[in-house]
């Protein structure tokens, strides 16, 4: 579980250090604040050995492309020539966690003339560098529990096609979940089926849709609920928030002692909905041993998120934290379970 | 923009005036009016049970402090009642604790930053331990303080009595009054106490501050 996150130069944030993380942590923020990009670091640390992911969150964000035009957009105000740093310690090991990503450039080949850049007395050999285009990135990760053990890898396009090199499974877990990828069932369900975990879902489904019995995956791969009608119905129809709890159940089903993260909680929740959901995210985390990360802008979600934390057990472990931006400095204010509670009886703005 | 359907409230002024509850909050919004002080966020901040509780919640409440972290509240003024305890040292610890400096005694502010005032009901010019006790003896000389006065000896002969005098003979001055309110924080906004009354001017020298 992490106790501390740091991030340098990644998107939006300049800088940006949260400590006391919780078990459970709820972001609230302005807009272009950098909560979603508080996430995107977390899910860029747990993957820090598998170069794909910082695509992935790409794709999040709608721009699914593979182009060098969007290397840049990791970095900070576009400007690859200052490396991101993701650092973070894990609460009881204390093990510091770093993921550096630079910036990928083609190596040149024997026969490619250097340029006059390059030759140039006057431009440190780095600085070549720049007159190449970005066509990737390097991320490099160590721990200090071995600190001698760089691992290394990359992503980049080569003749026009995407290439990884050095990727390494690592043990933290994780998974992102935000609205473009709420119905992203298949592969997770036939996990939970795969590992006979099938009961223990609609177990906990049941807290939200009493009346479901049965999951199954149908011939064209389409997820179906039974509830108690004459035919099954895929959950994207049942309403009631369902189908973001259907994804947030099968994503800390498949990640336990693992990472969630959740971008826009609130959304498509109705609010007796958010409050289910977070009894249940709370339940689950602690049940499950997941730590979760989630942001929202809603007031409701906030309520929700506090009432909830009240009745389970581990009150003290959900935090909320707000973040704050002026011009380029950040910062982070945590709330615990009781200043939240005093903040929102006295309608004292969190967010 | 703020969305004003929203009940939250971001802090909007450099200057906070904390209070116990709705019923002194109704009452010092219409007391800074009269003296011409439009630049206040009035927070309730509860009694001596909530205040422990609320003081760090308003510290870190959106607003407080600028988005970069520096201060941007210059101002903070507690008022509470009396009741019995040590008010002053009470406020003062949990100031301290919360890492703000308290001034050295009733009714002054301090030079910290940002700057802190302490003021306890009903002040040290007249007797009593809350805002009931104030109000009255600003309309000490009003017709209706007669008929106040016959019953509050009238209910002092009562086997069971009120808890508190002072609040009882608050209601019933309100209850003189062409239209009726129940709180002294309400018969404030209607203009029923006298903030004329030299017995407010401790108070309004110590709001003052805030001009």
């Amino acid at each position: 579980m992490f106790n501390t996150i740091k991030i340098k130069n990644l998107r939006s944030i300049t800088e940006l250090e949260i400590d006391n993380l919780g078990q459970v942590n709820l972001f609230v923020g302005q807009n272009s604040h950098g909560k979603t990009t508080l996430l995107e670091s977390i899910f860029f640390l747990i993957g820090a050995t598998n170069p794909k992911l910082p695509l992935n969150a790409n794709t999040f964000r709608g721009l699914p492309y593979v182009s060098n035009k969007l290397w840049e957009t990791y970095f900070h105000n576009m400007d690859p020539t200052i490396p991101i740093e993701i650092g973070a310690q894990i609460h009881d090991t204390m093990e510091e966690q770093l993921l550096l990503i630079r910036p990928h450039y083609p190596k040149p080949t024997a026969d490619e003339p250097l340029s006059s850049d390059v030759v140039s007395p006057s431009l440190a050999l780095g600085d070549s560098e720049t007159t190449r285009e970005l066509d990737g990135l390097e991320l490099t990760y160590t721990s200090s529990e071995d600190p001698t053990n760089q691992i290394t890898s990359a992503v980049y396009i080569k003749n026009g096609n995407l290439t990884t090199e050095g990727t390494k499974e690592r043990n933290i877990r994780g998974v992102f979940i935000n609205p473009l990828t709420i119905y992203d069932w298949k592969i997770k369900f036939a996990e939970v089926q795969r590992k006979k975990q099938l009961d223990e879902v609609i177990s906990l489904l049941k807290e939200i849709e009493p009346n479901i019995s049965d999951l199954r995956l149908n011939e064209v791969g389409l997820l179906e609920a039974d509830i108690g009608l004459p035919k099954l119905m895929p959950p994207n129809l049942m309403g009631g928030g369902i189908a973001k709890f259907l994804s947030i159940a099968l994503a800390m089903f498949d990640y336990q002692n693992g990472i969630v993260l959740i971008d826009e909680l609130e959304n498509g929740l109705q609010y007796s909905a958010q409050h289910k959901i977070w009894e249940a995210i709370l339940n689950w985390a602690e049940g499950l041993n997941v730590q979760v990360f989630a942001t929202t802008h809603s007031i409701e979600c906030v309520k929700a998120f506090s009432n909830s934390a009240d009745t389970t057990l581990f009150e003290s472990k959900a935090k909320l934290f707000r973040i704050e931006r002026k011009d380029e400095k950040f910062r982070s204010v945590e709330y615990t379970k009781g200043l939240l509670a005093e903040s929102l009886e006295s309608n004292w703005e969190v967010r | 923009m703020a969305n004003p359907s929203d009940p939250m409230t971001p802090i909007k002024s450099n200057k906070i005036l904390a209070v116990e509850g709705s019923d002194e909050e109704n009452f010092f919004g219409a007391l800074l009016k009269h003296i011409n002080i439009a630049d206040c966020d009035i927070r309730k901040v509860g009694g001596k049970d909530q205040f422990k509780d609320k003081l760090p919640a308003l510290k870190i409440s959106r607003g407080f402090l600028n988005a970069d972290g520096t201060p941007f509240v210059t101002h903070l003024a507690i008022i509470r009642d009396e009741n019995g305890d040590d008010a002053f040292t009470s406020v003062v610890n949990i100031l301290k604790k919360e890492g703000f400096t308290p001034p050295k005694k009733h009714g002054l502010h301090s030079n910290g930053n940002p700057k802190i005032g302490i003021f306890i009901m009903p002040g040290t010019t007249i007797k009593g331990t809350m805002l009931e006790d104030l109000c009255l003896e600003s309309v000490k000389d009003h017709p209706s303080m007669k008929c106040v006065n016959e019953f509050a000896s009238c209910v002092c002969g009562l086997e069971t009595r009120p808890k508190s005098l002072s609040k009882a003979k608050a209601q019933t001055f309100l209850a003189t009054q062409p239209d009726i309110v129940n709180s002294v924080g309400l018969g404030a906004q209607k203009n029923y106490w006298d903030f004329d009354s030299p017995t407010l001017d401790e108070l309004k020298k110590f709001l003052s501050h805030f001009k």
